[in-house]
């Protein structure tokens, strides 16, 4: 049976919580700002370079690489405190939470001395190349290819759902390197590409609301040197599938909707028993899947990779991100104003943005139906 | 768990296995287990919430975890957890025989009041868990302006309940019933703290019951076979058996929270704890014998074992309702400013790992 530690802070862990807090208490006074929404959080550069001046993107990295050296708990303490309200952290956000671990797990030399202190200065933003137009949870199936050629590889095929492209430098590309004979998670590999490359091209996929959040990333022999590599060549299943514990479980993955809750409580008159009831039973589920979350961040920071409890997290989390919005829509009554005030215009954007809580980074489904395999597999073996 | 929890968590589901195997529950049916009350009570488990022992709340809901996975009906979780401690914690000696405890049902009045050397009590206890098989029950009694533990003998004419998985939640009345000195003592824990705490029990009850259903579930679907392949190959039925192992992870979280929680936080995470455990009972009862099919209804399957508690259970020390209320209140108390930082804390004392 998988358990979950509760895990209390330290003294230092304590005092950056303060910081921080202290520092997300100036920059965002409650009312003044309409808050984003999680890993759907707009850019903005100049607020990704005061979270790098205070050493707080890419933290895992250590100092020989330019970082603080600090812990995936650490990580985590800061993150949350910042998608709590709602800050735009979407420039730096995947090369934080994602590509500076990877980059450390397998990188070689070179690229962590090439990439790993510009993620901590805030001077490189990525952007991940997973998914295609026939490729979404069955992500082995890609087909975006790499051949060989002088120097390095030449790059075809397409990706969508490019969070972030139109303002990143690079894209953490999954690609097949040789072709496809047997199994499918043979002869995958990952690619730095930079997005200025010549034969990349960019285009947007605006979401239901208009805004411009996804791209489509089309790759027609764009050239890429050997040393762009992540890892060795052909291992890229393997890498993308340990990245999942640091990608499934943070506190990205409950939160989302939390400013909308924040808001509804402070610009709404609430009250009465329906909102005590629902509010505690919430309130009550919070407390619980922050603390698993936390729990997993300190699994990591103890060697350990939870990874199907950190999927079982996420599918727990997103749904919930939705559960808090129906509450808020419940509560609130009457009809839905986009237009209206700051509260309306959260609520309005959580609403219409909420079904990709619970695809992105693999649909929920999927997530089940793996966790569900490995919760039997390990019932056969007890028996 | 530490080393110590470990081998206590080891030492009593040894009891369990040997002691409430599946011919001893077929054989005891409806009937108190006395045999095994006897292998527990010789071994000290049924006292070891008393304080001089050592053991605290995280040894208690061991126990409690145990009872729930192994449906044992018996009032370990009511003599260790509740009475022990209450008792011993008033200073005074637990007496021998069974001591259950009093629920903290919201009905009970219980008032004592001095006579001559003693005390007489008068008062109602509604439900008390195995009022009929227990020799005497510790309840919370009120009298002078403050607060008593006090040591009831059972009457006889008690009006006999049951719960939804059969164990006895009988109703107790006294009326100027004569106590010896010895057994009343002033005592800081009142109505609401012994809530809490039997509160903070049962939910570890409910998450070894729901680690039961889980295991039960695991095994079922990978072996019962329809349309030519194991059950557990639809992603429909494995969707229910994921759903059952988050909600009993939720459940063992929540409950290690209050376990944990500072003084400050402890009505804020007993009450999760509680809410969190009933809100999973609704979900992994309907998952797990949708899952099982209709064997799972029949009185010879293990699985009502575990839902009738949870069924139960959900109800006692304040229902799942009860707790999001209170939760809610300090909600609304707080506001939105102080939403973050109360969801936020750090459960426990600061200490890592």
């Amino acid at each position: 049976m998988i358990e979950f530690r509760p895990s209390g802070l330290t003294e230092d862990e304590e005092a950056l919580r303060a910081e921080v807090r202290e520092f997300v208490a100036e920059e965002f006074p409650s009312g003044t700002y309409l808050p984003e929404l999680g890993i759907n959080a707009g850019a903005d550069v100049e607020f990704s370079r005061r979270l790098a001046a205070r050493g707080w993107i890419g933290m895992v990295v250590p100092q020989e690489y330019g970082g603080p050296g600090r812990s995936a708990t650490e990580r985590f303490l800061v993150v949350e405190e910042l998608l709590a309200a709602g800050a735009p952290v979407g420039a730096h956000w995947v090369a934080d939470r994602q590509t500076a671990p990877v980059i450390l797990s397998f990188g070689s030399e070179r690229l962590k001395r090439e990439f790993l202190p510009r993620i901590v200065g805030g001077d490189a933003f990525f952007c991940l190349g997973m998914s295609e137009p026939d490729s979404g949870s069955d992500l082995a199936s890609v087909r975006t290819r790499a051949t060989r050629t002088e120097g390095g590889w030449l790059l075809n095929g397409s990706k969508v759902w490019t969070s972030g492209a139109q303002y990143c430098h690079y894209v953490m590309t999954l690609c097949r390197t040789s072709p496809q004979e047997g199994r499918k998670h043979v002869g995958l590999s990952q690619l730095i590409v930079d997005l200025t490359s010549d034969g990349l091209t960019v285009s947007p996929i605006k979401l239901l609301n208009g805004q411009h959040h996804f791209n489509e990333v089309v790759f027609e022999d764009v050239f890429v040197p050997d040393h762009m590599v992540l890892g060795e060549v052909g291992s890229g299943w393997h890498q993308v599938t340990s990245e999942l514990a640091y990608e499934r479980s943070g506190p990205d993955r409950f939160l989302t909707t939390f400013p909308v809750l924040r808001y509804f409580l402070d610009f709404r008159d609430v009250a009465g028993p329906e909102a005590e009831l629902r509010l505690g039973a919430l309130a009550a589920r919070y407390w619980v899947l922050r603390n698993m979350s936390l729990s997993i961040a300190r699994s990591l920071d103890g060697g350990e990779v939870p990874a199907v409890e950190a999927t079982l997290v996420k599918d727990l989390g997103t749904s919930f991100e939705h559960d808090v919005l129906d509450l808020v829509r419940d509560l609130s009554g009457g009809e839905q104003e986009p237009g209206g005030d700051l509260f309306d215009q959260l609520l309005a954007e959580a609403t219409v943005t909420a079904p990709t809580f619970t695809l992105r980074g693999g649909t929920n489904e999927v997530l089940r139906t793996v966790a569900a395999k490995h919760l039997l597999r390990e019932k056969r073996r007890a028996l | 768990m530490t080393d110590e929890l470990q081998l206590l968590d080891e030492t009593v589901r040894a009891i369990f296995a040997k002691h409430f195997d599946r011919d001893t529950r077929a054989a005891t049916g409806r009937e108190f287990p006395r045999e095994l009350w006897t292998v527990l009570d010789k071994s000290g488990l049924t006292a070891l919430g008393d304080v001089e022992s050592g053991a605290g709340l995280a040894e208690l809901v061991v126990l409690a975890r145990a009872v729930g996975r192994a449906g044992a009906p018996v009032p370990l979780v009511e003599s260790a957890g509740l009475a022990a401690w209450l008792v011993t914690g008033a200073g005074l000696d637990l007496p021998p025989g069974l001591t259950t405890c009093a629920a903290a049902h919201p009905d009970d009045d219980l008032t004592v009041v001095r006579a001559g050397d003693g005390w007489t009590a008068t008062g109602v206890l509604h439900r008390v868990p195995w009022g009929r098989d227990s020799d005497q029950v510790a309840a919370v009694a009120t009298g002078e302006g403050t607060t008593f533990a006090v040591v009831l003998p059972i009457p006889d004419d008690l009006r006999r309940g049951t719960n939804l998985a059969d164990e006895p939640r009988d109703t107790v009345r006294f009326d100027g019933v004569a106590l010896a000195a010895d057994a009343v003592a002033p005592t800081a824990v009142d109505q609401d703290a012994l809530r809490e705490r039997g509160a903070v029990l049962r939910a570890a009850s409910m998450g070894g019951a729901m680690e039961a259903a889980l295991e039960l579930s695991l095994a079922y679907a990978g072996e019962r076979e329809q349309f030519g392949q194991p059950i557990s190959s639809f992603q429909a039925v494995q969707h229910h058996l994921v759903a059952i192992a988050e909600e009993t992870m939720c459940t063992g979280m929540a409950v290690q929270l209050a376990v944990s929680a500072s003084p400050e936080q402890t009505s804020f995470a007993v009450a999760a704890a509680k809410n969190t455990a009933g809100c999973a009972a609704r979900i992994v009862t309907k998952r797990a014998h949708q899952v099982h099919g209709a064997i799972g209804v029949t009185d010879e399957h293990a699985l009502p074992w575990s839902t009738t508690r949870l069924w139960a259970w959900q109800d006692e020390f304040g229902t799942t309702r009860d707790w999001a209320a209170l939760l809610g209140r300090g909600v609304l108390a707080d506001g939105g400013a102080g939403l973050w930082p109360r969801l936020s804390a750090s459960a426990g004392t600061g200490e890592a790992g």
